[in-house]
């Protein structure tokens, strides 16, 4: 009898899953099921992680630049485009490097001359855009700075107490 | 810190920098709620004699401005001590003037003007939403307060440090639960104003408190008027309660060294003795003790007695 329940069931469900999504099943159940703040992407803590890992790459002794280049990348597509201003785009073109690679054949364990490559139309020297990924790392932890997620700032608001002789508008915007 | 200026902020001097974070930060959220009409309450809290009173004038005038004359919009008038003169006030001026219900610092027992400062919160709750009057209580601590008027009333609490520095909180209530969020705002300093035009620190020991026109002598000058006026209401109450202690032979005694008042043709008046004694003492007797006093005088100095 158990068994026949069972077998029933799982029909049922091998009939809905063939006609409706999870998240069909889910909304049918909870009708009102909706994302809340705990639910949300821990954006900070994935920053702060990510900047962790890049600390513990840096420290290790053996760390390729490609680690370097993968975790910077990482917290740049972390960072919403719409924080980023002009600053930052203006700190990551003073990122921008050039490498420059040797591309002429080897004969022989020799390097053909340059001559002899403008010669025959092989390429000697490549340029590749690349980036200096400190400073990438540094434009990004500036921006994240200057968004106020870094450190705490703490506002102050100062007066002398001295009254000033030209009144402003908004002053005089008060009387209306 | 490159950009660091010194801004006109309605006629005032006050430093500003993006980089150092420094502005108007308070001002400028106040001025917004007074612009879109929310009503604003400030607690300005700190024991007593740092100068809780003096940073509430000083948010005050910072708020209101100078006129184009350079006079300050915000007057002495709208410093209010009691809740007759802080409903006057409410009716009488103009929306979005300040008002400061101030400390009556020793005059007044403290528990009556936190009754009265209580009805003045509560009465007004509805009608500042109308009258957008920000009002600034300086208080020695928060939890004086009722319960109510401190966590769903006060929206801004300034926590002073000390003379002229304090941090102000936003206070928050959760919709969901019992609990009471203070957020951090910023720092306020403020140095003593009016500093340009008299650099004396205190206005009490000043020879010049009777006709100085600074704001701060002005301030001193009706919180001083005030409490005379304290004084004399106390002296005149110890005064009734000593009369009671009196014993009937020390009000015979009282009593016949006003003798020309109540003995007339050759009889005791009672009713004029206890008008002379009323006038002369504050003493108040009853009929029966009148006629009693009146017997007393009349036993013991014969001349009085009726031929």
């Amino acid at each position: 009898m158990i068994i026949a329940i069972h077998s029933m069931e799982a029909k049922e469900m091998s009939k809905i899953s063939e006609s409706k999504t999870i998240f069909e099943l889910l909304t049918k159940e909870y009708p009102e099921a909706q994302l809340t703040i705990r639910d949300k992407v821990p954006q900070a803590f994935l920053i702060t992680r990510a900047i962790l890992t890049m600390m513990e790459v840096v420290k290790n002794i053996q760390c390729s630049t490609e680690e370097i280049r993968e975790i910077c990348e990482f917290i740049i597509h972390l960072i919403p485009t719409s924080w980023k201003d002009t600053q930052y785009y203006a700190e990551m073109e003073a990122a921008k490097i050039y490498v420059v690679q040797d591309t002429r054949p080897i004969f022989c364990e020799v390097k053909a001359s340059i001559d002899f490559c403008l010669k025959n139309g092989i390429p000697t020297f490549t340029k590749t855009l690349s980036f200096d990924y400190f400073k990438v790392f540094s434009a990004c932890i500036d921006l994240l700075n200057r968004k106020h997620v870094i450190a705490k700032v703490s506002s102050k608001e100062i007066s002398s107490g001295e009254s000033v002789d030209v009144q402003t508008k908004e002053a005089d915007t008060l009387d209306e | 810190m490159s950009d660091l200026a010194i801004v006109n902020y309605h006629g005032w001097k006050m430093l500003q920098s993006n980089e150092a974070a420094v502005g108007p930060y308070f001002s400028n959220t106040i001025m917004a709620r007074i612009h879109q009409k929310k009503s604003t309450n400030i607690t300005v809290v700190v024991e007593a004699g740092i100068g809780k009173s003096y940073m509430a004038i000083n948010i005050a005038r910072m708020l209101e401005g100078k006129t184009a004359s350079g006079e300050d919009r915000f007057s002495v008038e709208q410093i209010v001590f009691n809740y007759k003169d802080f409903m006057d006030l409410v009716l009488m001026l103009k929306p979005g003037k300040v008002i400061i219900f101030d400390e009556p610092s020793y005059s007044l027992s403290h528990r009556d003007w936190y009754k009265e400062l209580q009805s003045a919160l509560v009465k007004t709750i509805e009608s500042m939403r109308y009258k957008i009057h920000p009002l600034i209580i300086p208080v020695i601590n928060s939890n004086l307060l009722d319960k109510t008027i401190r966590e769903y009333l006060i929206s801004f609490q300034v926590v002073m440090t000390e003379r002229g520095k304090g941090t102000v909180y936003r206070i928050k209530p959760s919709q969901f639960n019992e609990k009471i969020y203070r957020e951090y705002l910023c720092e306020l300093h403020y140095r003593m104003f009016d500093k340009d035009v008299c650099s004396k620190d205190t206005c009490l020991s000043c020879n010049q408190l009777d006709k100085c026109t600074i704001f701060r002598a002005q301030y001193e000058r009706k919180k001083a008027s005030i409490q005379e006026e304290r004084y004399g209401q106390a002296a005149e109450m110890a005064q009734k309660t000593e009369a009671k202690r009196w014993t009937l032979l020390q009000i015979e005694a009282m009593a016949y060294e006003l003798k020309d008042q109540w003995f007339l043709e050759g009889n005791i008046d009672t009713l004029k003795l206890g008008i002379a004694l009323a006038d002369a003492h504050g003493i108040r007797l009853g009929n029966n003790k009148r006629y009693e006093l009146k017997s007393m005088l009349e036993t013991h100095h014969p001349e009085l007695a009726p031929q």
